[in-house]
């Protein structure tokens, strides 16, 4: 599984030198937008997402463009783990986008552009990880069934939906519903910190294995031509 | 046990093909064709006995191993060479090396360097710029560095110029020379295997057409030559294939012995290569275009 890994970091090694160039764009970013309130967490979750939705989708598009799925096949390789290396990247991934994070919060300290930013603290780690999981959950499942192509345009669709969902539906119970519902999501709401981090992380946990497990269903039947 | 690759039963179906109760067996030291039209299921069982692909029914063993039960042992010492290119063109053959080489327990760096020395192929260069003779001759040199026992070449020298062609098919021959290795060869240039094979394993529209020694094939199959007035419906059944044209007819017999009993001296009869073979079990009784 690590050779795969180490695989997957060799076809990008371009990729990853245009991350060098990426951090002043995103610190561009990052200085011209004028938000209140703690932006580290956003800065971390960001950045991390970003660059592990880019080197996911670089290393498919890699693997698609070259037919290489046939050569991998043919190597003393079992399918699951091509599998469980794709999803083991996410994390590698995520401390690449999570270093550019603060490079740039880095860079912007040192130059004095603005407020300190402050750096990554526990929460911003669970956050940024939290988001890098989203993304690779959502994007191996479509990438396996689909190809890379196609599953540009519908991991877009997967994402928003992830992201609109929850917010649609707090939306509908506090427009339309009274009584119990909206005592329930006031008190959700509401809860402690603690509280909030358990919750995420058993959604998301829950949202990877069930992604993961898609995965592996799809893969292991998979004819490859 | 001297069987190196066993196919039983092999049935695949997609939409508008299926390859239909294949079943052939190749021994340790030689080398078999594969031959058949474009079309006919050779890519397709090659992909089944990689694993590729799913088989609907039937058995597949390699080293007497089931090849998907066993599919990490089998593909240990089994080498692949594809007809298109499937490395990542942007990285150079060295690199390439890099990821392969780690997941093979034979690996062997010093004939990966021997044979590239031979093959005279630059570690530095990358995939994308190597010609296709190049890039097949690449293929090849993995294959031969984890000191696979079994060779699994799908239309190897399409696209190749007859130099390539030639140096590929001395490589084979020289590998089994080493009496535990095999050589599983598709192509559709029959030539190639008037050459090198031991054993022709013919395939057509997904059905096996033969497999046998190709020494055994040359002796029981002739061209049969004579005039029209010579034939008639009952005759023209004896045929594999057969071409008319104003000037005489020209047959295809799976059974020289026998088409001497029934003509005699009347006709011409040739030894057929190959090439007739396949042409001719593959157009049956239609007429020839060229004709």
């Amino acid at each position: 599984m690590f050779n795969l890994l180490m695989k997957d970091l060799l076809i990008q090694k371009k990729t990853l030198g245009y991350l060098l160039f990426y951090i002043p764009i995103l610190l561009l970013v990052f200085t011209s937008t004028s938000m209140e309130g703690d932006i580290a967490v956003v800065l971390y979750a960001t950045s991390t997402c970003f660059i592990v939705y880019l080197l996911i989708a670089g290393a498919c598009s890699y693997d698609e463009q070259n037919r290489s799925e046939v050569f991998l096949n043919s190597l003393p390789i079992r399918r699951k783990d091509i599998v469980f290396s794709k999803y083991l990247s996410i994390l590698v991934y995520a401390v690449f986008g999570l270093t550019a994070g603060i490079l740039i919060a880095l860079i912007y300290n040192v130059l004095g552009l603005g407020e300190p930013v402050r750096y990554p603290a526990v929460k911003d780690l669970f956050g940024a990880l939290c988001g890098a999981i989203i993304i690779g959950a959502a994007y191996y499942p479509l990438y396996f069934k689909f190809g890379s192509i196609k599953t540009r345009l519908l991991h877009v669709i997967v994402i928003m939906a992830i992201f609109l969902i929850p917010a649609g539906l707090v939306w509908l119970v506090e427009k339309y519903s009274q009584g119990t519902a909206v005592n329930l999501l006031t008190q959700v709401l509401n809860s402690p910190d603690w509280l909030w981090a358990v919750g995420c992380g058993v959604v998301i946990v829950t949202i990877l294995l069930v992604s993961l497990a898609g995965s592996l269903r799809i893969y292991e039947n998979k004819d490859i031509s | 046990m001297n069987e190196i690759l066993e196919v039983r039963n092999l049935t695949k179906q997609y939409p508008g093909f299926s390859l239909n109760k294949i079943s052939f067996t190749l021994e340790k030291g030689y080398i078999m064709g594969f031959i058949g039209p474009n079309g006919a299921g050779k890519t397709t069982t090659i992909k089944l006995i990689m694993n590729l692909i799913r088989r609907d029914s039937g058995e597949i063993k390699v080293f007497g191993l089931d090849n998907i039960k066993n599919e990490l042992e089998v593909k240990e010492r089994l080498g692949f060479v594809y007809d298109d290119n499937h490395f990542y063109n942007e990285l150079t053959v060295l690199e390439m090396k890099k990821i392969i080489a780690p997941f093979y327990s034979q690996w062997d760096d010093g004939v990966f360097k021997d044979y590239l020395e031979r093959f005279e192929l630059s570690p530095r260069k990358k995939i994308k710029d190597l010609s296709k003779g190049m890039k097949m001759k690449f293929s090849l040199v993995i294959a031969l560095s984890h000191h696979a026992e079994l060779l699994i070449l799908d239309e190897p020298t399409s696209g190749l110029d007859p130099i390539f062609r030639s140096e590929l098919l001395d490589i084979l021959v020289e590998i089994i020379q080493d009496e535990n290795k095999s050589v599983f060869l598709s192509t559709h240039l029959t030539t190639d295997l008037d050459k090198i094979a031991d054993y022709i394993t013919f395939i057509n529209q997904g059905e096996l057409v033969f497999c046998e020694s190709k020494d055994e094939l040359m002796e029981r199959y002739g061209l049969v030559k004579g005039g029209n007035e010579l034939l008639d419906e009952e005759l023209k059944k004896e045929f594999v294939g057969i071409k008319q044209s104003s000037y005489g007819f020209t047959g295809l017999t799976s059974d020289i012995h026998r088409a001497r009993q029934l003509f005699g001296s009347s006709v011409l009869i040739e030894k057929a290569s190959l090439e007739d073979i396949m042409l001719y079990t593959v157009r049956g009784g239609k007429p020839c275009l060229t004709c």
